[in-house]
């Protein structure tokens, strides 16, 4: 997660980790959008720079090539194998390890193709 | 040769005591004028692990609304026997980092045994229970017979590995035939002769029979169930070529609702890279 300087930053950005001042109090708290007012104090409070989630992930997982998905069914399949298929903790499962090899695998083809064959993740 | 788990352990050298910070907590908490300040000092005298401990401390794992940075603070916001789990589950990982396994990484093993841990520790927490730091540790020990195994008799562990990936069979059902008895019961073997409270052999002994233990049947099934998920979600790798089944009854005893298993298994996945991050950090998660 980048730390970006308290200057570059736009309301509605979302912190990936708390702010405390010197004494560890909470000053603002991650996982909510940042508002004009919060951005404008923090060089006050003597901050200056933050560490912001990124959005990307979330909105890219949505669009997986169904070609990928099926593969990723057929290597996941084998340690599904001594399972009970029809229980509800087992679908949950193996359709949560089915995106997460897809999402992973999506993840290391780009970023192959974008940095000219970079070290996998 | 068979043998035994006790004469497995027998053979263990050093490893057949627990970590000496754990026998030196005991100790502590076992004096009655002892303060929380004393046993930060017993634990401050291990810098990896007291940096170790205040990681986790402020990890989304208990979510304090102030930043923690001393061990003394650290002790009275979490509790007393909770640091003292907490600390064992650090420093067994460190005894035990350097296990010689072929088919296995002792850093993806212990990735799969903080998932297991983690994963017990939210299902425990979702029961409310008192203690959750002691499922927490009853998860991270629940294989922690397969090093032994490894470390002992490491070609007959490789043939079992075989066996298991050849035939399609749950591993501890492999070791089970090659040695006459599996991983969980060298866990209990080791933790008795630890002398480490009942609890954590019994669920290592039964992990994978969760109903046939007699005395902690529900934190079986809470180790049993988070076990299964680590293993199906290859978060780390326990060493088995194929998960061994979840048991359907088991799972009923911990009474979680069908639609609460999603919200169940996003939550035990983020707590488990934030505890990879704050008690292996030479590592990332995924």
């Amino acid at each position: 997660m980048p730390l970006r300087p308290i200057d570059a930053l736009e309301p509605g950005v979302v912190l990936a980790a708390p702010v405390y001042d010197d004494a560890g109090r909470l000053l603002i708290p991650e996982g909510r959008p940042l508002t004009e007012r919060q951005i404008q104090r923090l060089s006050g409070w003597g901050v200056h720079e933050v560490d912001v989630a990124e959005p990307e992930a979330e909105e890219e997982e949505l669009v997986l090539d169904p070609e990928l998905l099926a593969r990723a069914e057929e290597v996941v399949a084998p340690r599904f194998a001594l399972q009970p298929m029809e229980h509800r903790l087992v679908r949950e499962t193996r359709a949560l390890a089915v995106l997460q090899w897809a999402t992973k695998e999506s993840r290391s083809v780009r970023s192959h193709s974008s940095t000219g064959g970079g070290p996998k993740p | 040769m068979k043998g035994s788990p006790h004469s497995l352990i027998d053979g263990l050298g050093s490893l057949a005591s627990p970590p000496a910070i754990h026998q030196e907590l005991m100790r502590v908490i076992a004096r009655p004028t002892s303060s929380a300040s004393d046993i930060a000092d017993v634990i401050g005298r291990d810098p990896a692990l007291s940096a170790s401990l205040l990681r986790l401390v402020n990890s989304s794992f208990f979510a304090f609304s102030r930043r923690i940075d001393d061990l003394g603070t650290a002790v009275m916001a979490v509790g007393v026997s909770q640091i003292r789990d907490l600390a064992l589950a650090t420093s067994v990982i460190s005894l035990f980092r350097d296990v010689p396994a072929e088919e296995v990484s002792m850093e993806d093993f212990w990735k799969h045994s903080l998932a297991t841990a983690v994963g017990s520790r939210v299902l425990a927490s979702m029961r409310q229970e008192f203690n959750v730091e002691s499922l927490f540790l009853a998860g991270l020990l629940h294989d922690l017979g397969r090093l032994v195994l490894f470390l002992r008799a490491g070609q007959m562990m490789s043939r079992s590995i075989r066996e298991a990936r050849d035939r399609g069979v749950a591993l501890h059902q492999a070791e089970a035939e090659v040695f006459g008895f599996h991983h969980g019961d060298v866990g209990q073997a080791l933790m008795e002769r630890w002398n480490l409270e009942e609890l954590f052999g019994e669920v290592a002994a039964y992990h994978h029979a969760p109903l046939q233990s007699e005395r902690f049947p529900l934190e079986t099934a809470t180790v049993h169930a988070a076990d299964v998920i680590a293993n199906l979600l290859r978060w780390g790798h326990s060493g088995a070529p194929v998960a061994a089944p979840v048991s359907p009854r088991a799972w009923k005893l911990l009474g979680v609702k069908d639609d609460q298993i999603p919200a169940l298994l996003s939550v035990i996945g983020r707590q488990w890279e934030d505890a990879v991050d704050g008690i292996i950090p030479a590592s990332r998660a995924a």
